[in-house]
């Protein structure tokens, strides 16, 4: 395992670098020159431009201005925002917290959530237990997360008003209470939609298991039917399931951007929307390397269970 | 030796599947002797592993299930048991030796953790390390090299062979063995190895007086093995004697048949192999009288109007109408 887990990290460091290039390239191709966005003055004139063109290194070949670039960016300099004019490391590293704490408890909730219900209906497929569950998991995935949240804010916000609106702690205080108050709505909206997909891989790889020749073995030990399925049956299911898991890790992150913006909360897609209506490169590629990096991350934890859960991988990679 | 360890009466086991119901075991009956061996014999698809299913009731809910009949273990009715009854008889008093053991082991979970659980669920007294040094113990009998080594591997490390003999062992390692049911154990291995098994198993028999009901279609394991056989056809039993009066004197055709397509060394090589002609009967599509009526060749008139009952001629049981009057 130690072998496994040392090279599955490993690899991650040159596909970090790959990153590092494609947001840099794209930023480079995108239309509009930062210095339209800094030198504003009407009255400037071409000298001007070329002169802070010169201050600003961009004159310099690409090559250079990358390796400039990620110089700064593995020593945590980002630049400074357009918009805010304020260290884009500073303001990406304040708003990470908020989007990995919702993403992380939301995906938290559809595991515990979806497994054990995707469990019992392959334990008794096509019983009315299985419709239920298979359908109204159909329903959250195919509803638009922004629907979601304003139907639970409708509900539990204004007319019920057990729960806040939006934001992440009530003004005045930073108690955890408070935090998980503002936590319930954004997370349940994204677990919502997300407790669909696992449901229906647990409930399909469990199918499969269930017509497994170990799992008759198991019964013929004189196994209680509770263990049979959880510790034969389960750890063999999680295999597909996690292979879900990891594809869905980037749509995580792209589906917190959305509930971001429903509920106010101060995360990265919030700070990703704005920065784009702002054409502030430096924030976005920023921004953009640290959810790359997120999600590089992710995949590597992933990997890492995938080892846990089959031996078979463990060795073979 | 008047005391029957498992006495099967009357049992159906069906299967619906998308085409309709099938009937897999079609009302058999037959009973082992503590202590002795019985075999049961017959073509693939003919009933004999859904028998041995059925004892343990583990035919598969969703498709399959026990439409009647008792099955007696030991005086008590194992169908009538409740969830819990059951389970504490399987792997305990009744265990059971699966046929494929490519997939019977569960991939992720190492080889030593399977057969210690086997120990622990029916010894609670056990402690890990007592019930680790046991499987050793066990591991070795059954003829796997390094025991302590193997204990930490998972199945696809292991040969064919070898996860064979684990699941074996897995069997072996209940407490008290009164009967051991055996679903072609033997057929993935090589000869060597099957000797093998099959005297650890005769061990068993003579040590432990275990009852063996063992499936087979390998008539050389039956003649190895056997006190008893059974014969099987199309979900229902068509001979039943003890083996070497079935060896010597087979009275079904079917019997008669299976024995003659045992190739032998003294047949010359350009001399044909006997088959028995045909095909065995689609489950849900069976012949009105006699089912193998179809491939028999001495059948009649009355063999295609009326199923047969059991006659019971020169210390043999057969379903065959070739010996309604011999009985009289």
């Amino acid at each position: 395992m130690g072998r496994y887990a040392l090279k599955r990290i490993l690899i991650a460091i040159p596909t970090f670098f790959g990153i590092t290039i494609l947001v840099f390239i794209i930023s480079c191709l995108a239309p509009g020159s930062p210095l339209e966005m800094i030198l504003t003055d009407p009255m400037a004139t071409q000298a001007d431009l070329e002169a802070l063109e010169q201050q600003m290194g961009l004159d310099d070949p690409i090559v250079v201005q990358y390796f400039r670039w990620l110089g700064n960016l593995l020593q945590g300099n980002m630049g400074y925002s357009y918009r805010t004019k304020l260290p884009v490391a500073e303001m990406v590293l304040e708003r990470l917290w908020p989007t990995l704490l919702l993403t992380i408890v939301s995906t938290l909730i559809a595991i515990v959530i979806a497994v054990p219900l995707g469990i019992m209906s392959a334990y008794k497929p096509y019983s009315a237990w299985d419709y239920i569950s298979s359908g109204l998991s159909f329903i959250g995935a195919s509803t638009p997360t922004f629907f979601t949240g304003l139907i639970l804010i409708y509900i539990f916000a204004v007319k019920a008003g057990v729960l806040p609106m939006g934001g992440m702690y009530d003004s005045g205080t930073r108690s955890v209470l408070s935090l998980m108050r503002h936590l319930v709505l954004p997370s349940a909206v994204l677990a919502i939609f997300n407790i669909g997909s696992i449901l229906r891989q647990t409930r399909g790889s469990m199918l499969e298991v269930f017509q497994e020749d170990f799992m008759r073995t198991a019964r013929a030990k004189g196994l209680r039917e509770r263990s049979v399925v959880i510790i034969h049956g389960l750890r063999n299911a999680l295999i597909p399931v996690v292979t879900v898991l990891s594809t869905m890790i980037p749509f995580l992150f792209g589906g917190a951007v959305v509930a971001e913006q429903v509920f106010g909360w101060p995360g990265l897609g919030n700070l990703m929307v704005q920065s784009i209506n702002a054409r502030d490169y430096p924030a976005i590629m920023g921004i953009t390397v640290v959810i790359a990096a997120a999600v590089l991350v992710g995949n590597v934890i992933v990997d890492l269970v995938y080892g846990l859960l089959d031996p078979k991988i463990r060795e073979s990679r | 030796m008047e005391d029957k360890v498992l006495e099967v009466k009357n049992l159906t086991t069906v299967f619906s599947g998308k085409t309709g119901t099938v009937t897999a075991v079609d009302g058999i009956s037959f009973s082992i002797d503590r202590g002795s061996c019985l075999c049961i014999v017959g073509e693939s698809g003919c009933g004999k592993s859904v028998t041995a299913l059925s004892i343990l009731r583990l035919i598969p809910r969703n498709s399959g299930e026990i439409a009647g009949g008792e099955i007696l273990f030991d005086g008590k009715n194992l169908l009538k048991m409740s969830p819990d009854e059951i389970r504490k008889i399987r792997g305990n008093r009744i265990s059971m030796i699966f046929q494929d053991s490519m997939t019977g082991l569960n991939p992720v979970m190492t080889v030593g953790k399977q057969v210690v659980e086997a120990i622990r669920i029916h010894d609670k007294d056990i402690t890990k390390e007592e019930a680790a040094e046991k499987a050793v113990k066990i591991l070795s009998d059954v003829g796997i090299p390094s025991p302590e080594l193997r204990m930490k591997e998972y199945p696809h490390q292991l040969s064919g062979g070898m996860r064979q003999r684990v699941m074996i062992a897995m069997a072996l390692s209940a407490g008290h063995n009164e009967l051991l049911i055996a679903d072609e154990p033997t057929t993935a291995l090589d000869v060597t190895i099957q000797a093998q098994i099959l005297s650890l198993m005769r061990k068993l028999k003579e040590e432990k007086g275990s009852s063996i009901m063992m499936i087979t279609h390998d008539m050389g394991v039956v003649a190895e093995m056997a006190d008893y056989v059974l014969v099987m056809y199309a979900g229902k039993e068509m001979e039943y004697a003890d083996v070497s009066s079935l060896f010597s004197n087979p009275l079904h055709p079917y019997t008669d048949g299976l024995l003659k397509s045992i190739p032998r060394l003294s047949q010359s090589s350009d001399e044909e192999l006997y088959t028995i002609h045909g095909n065995v009967p689609d489950l849900s599509h069976m012949p009105a009288g006699c089912r193998f009526s179809t491939r028999c060749p001495y059948a009649k008139g009355k063999c295609f109007e009326t199923e047969p009952p059991f006659f019971s001629v020169e210390g043999h049981h057969v379903r065959c109408w070739k010996y309604e009057e011999a009985e009289k």
